[in-house]
Order: C-alpha cells, then structure tokens, then sequence
C-alpha cells in the first residue's frame, strides 16, 4: 500500500490546516503557503461500461446459474494520492485516455468517486451530499476545453457570468450586474460587452469570460481543464498571462490539467504526470523538467518538438499504445512499454542479453517482423547468440513455435496454431511477468535535485 | 540548380461569400526541390489549408483561383493567360480536370489529413481500402495489390498487418490511422506528400513516432514533403525550408535555422516569443497583442502592423513583399518587412506608430492604463510588449481590428 505524493496520510479531522504542513514537511515550500487547499487520498473512478438493462450481465456456462453480474470496469482513476497547496498552481500532464479529465471532474464532485477521500480545507468531499455540496461549490469552480461549447449562446455575456452567482444567492440584482463588469474588466474585457452574445467574441475572448463566470462566486480553487488547448499560440499565451495575473490578485489555487507540457512547464509550481489512471510521478517543476525520474515522464519529455532546430536530438519513441484500462497491466502500469522493464531475477541475464530479450518478446507480442528461419531470430535479435542458461533455453523454445515461412495470403489459418500466440504468452510469463514491475505496484520518495519539494516516481528502478 | 519539383508563383485563392470576397491566399510563391521537407506555418486563419489545397486544385465553390501559377515537374496545375479580348483564361497546358485526377492525385501528389477518421471510410476495412487504392492507381491485379497493401501496413509500423489488413478504421487508435493513411499516400511512391496537420490531433509520444516514421521513410523513398502546421516544434524537428504565412501572405521564407535563429520578420519573432518552451522555463511570456483580422478586410500597408511592436507610420501605408533580405545555406532568406533596407521604403526616418494597446480583449481604448487584470506584473508587462498609448494619430486604421473579431 503506497500513498502517492502525499508526505503523510491521516484522516483530516485530526489535524487544522495551519498546522499541519508546517509541523510535518518542515515547511518546505517558499512560494506556495504552507496551508493545505486539497488533499486527496486513494481516490478511484471506475466506470462500468455499457449502459442500459442487461449491460451488466453475462452468461458463462462454467458455472451455475450461468449469469455473471460481474460488469467490466473502466479504471480510469485508480488510487491516486497528492496534494495542493494554497496559491499554488499544479499542473497535471498525460496524454490522452490517462484519466486526468475524470480526475478533475471527480475532484469536483462533478463524477461520483469509487473510493477514496478528498479532503477540500480539511472536509471530505466525498460524504457530503446534497445542499452541503452545492454551497462547497461556490468555491471550487472548473474551466472547460472548449470556449465554444461551454458558453450557452442564447445568454448574454453578463448574465453567463452573473448565473453562478444567482445560483448561489449572492448579491442582489445590481450588485451582480456591478461585479460581473468589475469581473469582465479583470479578465481584459471591455465591461461594455456585458450586453452582448457569445458568438461575437473570438475564442480566447471566450475563454476569458469562462474564467470571469468561475471567479464571480468568488472561489479559492479552480479545475483548469485543457484551458488553452483549442487557442492559437498567440492568444494562448495572452490567456496564460491573464490566469497568472488573476491567480495572485486572488490568491487563487489551480489545478491545471493539460496534454501540453511546454504550457505545464510555464504555467506549474508542481506538476504531475499521469498513465493510465495512476500518477507515475509528481515534483517541483524544475525538477520533474530537469530531473525526471520516471521512464513515461522521460519519454514524454522526449517527445515534445522543441522549438529550436538546433535542439534536434534522438526523438524518444515509446514502443506500442496504451494498454486498455479495462485491465491494466500489473504492478506498475507503464512496464508494457517502458525501456527499462527490469530484468527479472530469477535468471543470470547480462544487461545486454536482457535487452535483447526484451525487444525480441515484444517485437513477438506486437508480431512486428515477418515470419523468418530461426537462425535468421537469433541474428537479427540476439546477434546470434542467445542468452546463457535457462533464459536461453525459453528463448529457443520460443523461436521454435514461431512459423518460419509466411503463410500464403489465401491460406486461413486458424489464429492460434500459427504459434504466435503461443510463443508470446510463454515469453511474457517467463520475462515480463517475472519482473518486479508485474509484481508489485511501485511506489517512492526521492531527493531532489532541485528545489527541496520531496519528488515521487512510481518507478522499481529507485527500489 | 535543377528545376524544382513544385513551384507555385503568386498563387491567389480567393472565397466569393455574401459578406465580401475573403482573400485567403494572397500572392504567395514558394518552391519545394526534391527531397525536401518545406513547411508551411501559421495560425487558424493564415491560409495556409487553402494554399495547400490549392496545389492539388481542390478548391471548392465558393473559392477558386484567381492568379498564379503551380508548376509541378514541367506541368502545369493552373496557369492563366490573357486571351484576344483581355479576358483571363485558362492556359492551354494546364492540366484538365482529368488529367490531375488521373496523373497527379494519388500518383505523383499525395495529401495526408489531420483527422484520419474523416479521410477513411468507416464501412470499408482498412486493407479494403489501401488494397483499392492500390488496385486503381497501379493497375496491380487483387492478389498483388493485397499483398502490397500488407506490405505497407508493415512498413509504416502496424503490427499484426495480416490480422489487422481485415479490421475496420473505429478498431485502430489514432496514431495507428494516421499511420494508415501514410502508407495509403507512400502506396503509389509519390514525388510529393502534402501533410496537412496530420499530427496535430495525436499526444505527443505518437506524434513523436509518426515524426521518426517519417523521417525514416523520408530517407528510404526520397519523397519532398509539404508540411503544414502550426507547430514551431515540429517545424523545427522536420522542416528543411519553412514559410511562415500572416493573413494570406508569406511574411517569411529560409532555411530552418536562418528562421530560428536569424529571425528577419517581427510576426515570425512575436510567434517564437509567445510559446511556452518545453525545454527551459520562460518567466513571462510575451503575447502577439490582438488578433489576426479577417482576410475579407485585411489592414492596408503592412497587414501585420497593427500588432507589430515595430510597426511605424510607413507600414499603414506601404504594403511589402516578400524579399530576399539574406542568403544562406543557398537558399534565398525572404523576409516582408520594410524596415530591411532592401525596400527603401523610408523606414528609419518614420515615426514609430502608438501600436494600438492591447488586445484581444476590446479593453476600451482609455481604459486600459489601469494596469487591466492583475497586479504590477501585469503593469509592466504591459509597459514591456507595447509603446505607451498617447496620442494615437493612427486610430482609424486600427479600429477595425482591435476588439472582438465577429463571426
């Protein structure tokens, strides 16, 4: 059992948020205050797929009565742990389909947890319902993607902005109309547009009236989902500039969640990265930036195109796709792909014999390679000479079953007697399986190198 | 030098719609050589679709293609010439309609798009699809085309290709498709592939993939490509040569580094300045104030110079072309800006021009010294990026743009 992120997990109630950090982190961060905003521990979101009456339901025949209520579930948050810092800004980076947008909306109550506690000024928010709920959401606000769709084009400007405030009973009728233009001219609008639609403004003008309606009930926490991604560079950054501005002059607290690391990295006091519903690693921005710690983080640094040409350097490309979270991998979930799956130790592998193990067993799963003579196996994937002792002897076993000759496209053999599938499920359950990261769920605290945040990575290579 | 492989000279596409004529592509000319990756940047509304798709003539009603040439390998796509009555028409040897049907898309030209489920039809597998493409325009027969089309798939990195040549586009992720539609473009070994975004859509990790998969194939066929984006970071992993269009113009044209680290036009410098970096953290940054106008109303003179922190009084007036401002690498460095000395066009002597303040936001013209949102960062940065509002004795031409764009 591991608790990401966070520095010490205990219920909430025992502790008044003043106290707290400073006493047990030894008051680390400078920038940001001492005082916890929200903590979330262990939260998970699963959604069970399918919908409607027998979605649910499955016949298996191996048992009696053959129904299976059972429903397949989406992981799509699974067990995740951090926490934010009044002021601060945390950014939470993954690539598409790694859970980060449900982890926001379930952060918000906007999607109901499947376990787990969030702890917002030091109140679960997972057991309140009801009216309680609602008055906790005038101060946590979200921003939307899309400034397109997330504007109701039949409203005027002002009253979009006023709404939540009627919603939550603040003010009176004048004195919204007053804070709304107050806002609207905050947010680098002219307050005179207060009459006017939505379909008049361009798409960064429509961001800036989303964020002028999440600051009208006066919140100390927004969700940033995505806010800039559908904006020109340009306006993106005039955006960014406007969220800083406003983040200091009301000491707002964001979580920032977006696909785009160079905007996380200019945006973020802390950042997160997320796969597959896990948080793999979370530090200090210079930090996570300088000194990742975690494969997927290092490969996603990797990735990005710099704008410079003369930065050209190897492009990191990460094997394969991202496993379905229906049922994620084991252990740590990103060991499917990650280039440095540690060896299992059951076996005398040199690094090197390791590596070509481990390229050939997934070169075999993914069937990247034509069908060729076992000697041609050896050469091309292990220089002609596989690895000693057992391991070996699984190898040779492996290329054995494999077909030699491609089959002739008319011919339909049936999937499973061409020995693919054969060969790969004993390379993956004597070598992949085998490895400490199927086995158990990584999980660890680091030094950093920058800055004095503690860095996680949920990596076995720190073990 | 050898001739090069596309040429397009003073290319203007324009879209006749109720509210005015939009002007999208403005006289643009560009070359792409063989074996080239050039690229073609911009933001939402630069044109730069619309110029890529003019190359192919797949210009739709209401646009069409008022000016220019595009040769392609000694042929012409569209040329114009004046007929007996002063008339413009159609030069003899263009191309018919045919005739780039059959000779130019698909075999010689290819296009790969950024949303690959619209560019692959759902009902149809994706080894039906490739393997008709192939069938039609290599006049292989089934088996062969089948077996080819398996080769493809391979060869762009789809594992399985045998079990998946028979699984439907809503069965692959997206880097998978777009990798789809690479091998359909590779399928007929084309001169040119025109990319239009094609990884705009996908993370970062699979666009990185698709980079190296082109980058790879790039070196084995020796295809040019034509590379539309607006992504700085890709441009500078991928490009050779790059233009960079404003408003229906190319403002800037140079070999990749010349761009980067030779910058000759202050759009293309404002664009640099206004990302956030990946690999260094900027402490602020500075945005291009307001927004690019519509092309059906396009700003006189320089049409970058109501946001230019450069721009002075002889930009509203003097409308630049683009022109070669430096040499390197062999290749010509454009530049439209008339502060370059090659224009003459008086510009050190002009008075600069009070750039109207701020931006995207409509803050009403006296109300913005205030310092807007947020706190003296926010003051500073404003005193920073732009000359002080003063007397503004340029209002008139500004007005237009600054405020809210209507849609």
């Amino acid at each position: 059992m591991e608790h990401a992120a966070t520095t010490e997990v205990r219920p909430m109630s025992e502790r008044t948020h003043t106290e707290s950090a400073a006493s047990e982190t030894g008051a680390t961060e400078p920038t940001a205050s001492d005082e916890t905003v929200l903590e979330v521990d262990g939260l998970s979101k699963y959604f069970t797929q399918g919908s409607g009456f027998f979605a649910g339901v499955s016949l298996d025949f191996d048992r009696f009565p053959p129904i299976d209520t059972e429903q397949e579930r989406v992981k799509a948050v699974d067990d995740v742990s951090f926490e934010i810092r009044r002021g601060e800004t945390l950014g939470l980076v993954g690539e598409s389909g790694c859970g980060k947008s449900t982890l926001g909306r379930t952060i918000l109550r906007l999607l109901e947890p499947t376990d787990g506690s969030i702890y917002f000024k030091g109140e679960d928010l997972a057991d309140i319902e009801g009216g309680e709920l609602r008055d906790k959401r005038s101060e946590m606000q979200m921003i939307f993607q899309d400034p397109q769709s997330s504007l109701d084009p039949r409203l005027k400007i002002g009253q979009i902005v006023e709404e939540p405030m009627r919603a939550h009973g603040m003010l009176d009728a004048g004195g919204r109309e007053q804070r709304a233009k107050m806002l609207l001219e905050k947010v680098g609008l002219d307050p005179h547009h207060y009459n006017r639609h939505p379909h008049a403004f361009s798409g960064g003008q429509r961001q800036r009236v989303n964020l002028a309606r999440a600051l009208s009930v006066d919140p100390d926490f927004i969700v940033c989902d995505e806010p800039v991604s559908a904006l020109d560079v340009s306006i993106q950054a005039q955006v960014l500039n406007t969220m800083e501005q406003l983040q200091e002059e009301f000491g707002l607290t964001y979580l920032f969640i977006a696909h785009d690391l160079s905007v996380i990295r200019h945006i973020s006091d802390r950042v997160a990265v997320m796969y597959l519903g896990n948080i793999v690693e979370l530090a200090d921005k210079e930090e996570l930036f300088e000194n990742p710690q975690h494969p997927y983080t290092e490969a996603l640094l990797e990735s990005i195109p710099v704008p410079d040409p003369r930065k050209k350097g190897a492009r990191g490309v990460l094997e394969g796709e991202v496993p379905s979270p229906v049922d994620p991998p084991s252990g740590c979930r990103f060991r499917t792909r990650c280039p440095k799956l540690i060896a299992p130790e059951n076996y005398d592998l040199t690094d090197e014999k390791w590596a070509q193990t481990r390229s050939f067993m997934r070169a075999v799963k993914r069937r990247t390679f034509e069908p060729m003579p076992a000697e041609r196996i050896r050469r091309e994937f292990f220089d002609g000479d596989l690895p000693r002792g057992e391991a070996g002897e699984i190898v040779a076993e492996a290329i054995d079953v494999l077909p030699a000759e491609r089959r002739r496209p008319d011919e339909t053999a049936p999937e499973s007697a061409d020995g693919w599938t054969e060969a790969t499920d004993l390379l993956l359950e004597s070598f992949a399986q085998q490895s400490i990261c199927a086995r158990e769920r990584p999980a660890y605290e680091l030094e950093a190198e920058y800055g004095t945040a503690p860095h996680y990575a949920a990596c076995h290579l720190h073990r | 030098m050898t001739d090069p492989l596309l040429r397009v000279e003073n290319l203007k596409t324009q879209f006749f719609t109720d509210a005015g004529t939009v002007r999208a592509v403005d006289g643009i000319s560009f070359e792409v050589r063989e074996g080239e990756i050039v690229g073609l940047v911009g933001e939402s509304g630069a044109g730069k679709s619309v110029a890529s798709m003019s190359l192919l003539r797949l210009i739709e009603d209401p646009g069409e293609i008022v000016a220019g040439e595009i040769t392609y390998k000694g042929e012409t796509i569209f040329g114009l010439e004046e007929g007996p009555d002063g008339e413009l028409r159609e030069r003899e040897d263009m191309l018919s309609n045919e005739e780039i049907r059959t000779q130019i898309r698909g075999n010689e030209i290819a296009v790969i798009f950024q949303d690959p489920m619209e560019s692959l039809n759902p009902v149809f597998t994706i080894g039906g699809q490739l393997r008709e493409f192939i069938e039609l325009n290599r006049d292989l027969p089934k088996d062969a085309a089948k077996e080819e089309a398996i080769r493809m798939l391979r060869e762009v990195g789809i594992p399985d290709p045998e079990q998946r040549y028979g699984e439907y586009p809503h069965q692959f992720s997206g880097g998978m498709r777009q990798r789809v539609l690479i091998a359909m473009a590779l399928a007929c070994e084309p001169s040119l592939i025109i990319a239009d975004e094609p990884t705009t859509a996908l993370d970062v990790t699979v666009e990185g993939q698709i980079l190296e998969l082109v980058d790879e194939l790039q070196d084995k066929y020796d295809t040019s490509f034509l590379w539309v984006t607006h992504d700085m970071g890709v441009v500078a992993e991928i490009c050779d040569r790059v233009n960079v269009m404003y408003l229906g113009e190319i403002v800037e044209q140079a070999p990749v580094d010349e761009l980067f680290h030779d910058t000759k036009h202050p759009y293309t410098t404002a664009l640099l300045n206004s990302m956030p970096r990946p690999d260094r953290t900027v402490g602020e940054l500075e945005p291009i104030e307001g927004v690019m106008p519509e092309a059906i109303n396009p700003p006189s003179g320089c049409r970058f110079h109501p946001r230019c922190p450069e721009a002075r009084e002889v930009c509203q007036r003097v409308h630049p072309d683009a022109r070669e401002v430096a040499h390197a690498d062999g290749h010509p460095h454009r530049a439209a800006c008339l502060k370059h000395d090659v224009f003459d066009a008086g510009y050190d002597e002009s008075p600069p021009l009070e750039t109207a303040t701020q931006e995207t936001a409509g803050v009403p013209a006296g109300g913005r010294s205030t310092g807007g949102p947020g706190g003296e960062d926010g003051a500073t940065d404003l005193k920073d990026s732009v000359i002080e509002d003063g007397g503004e004795p340029t209002d008139g031409t500004r007005s237009d743009d600054r405020g809210e764009t209507h849609e």
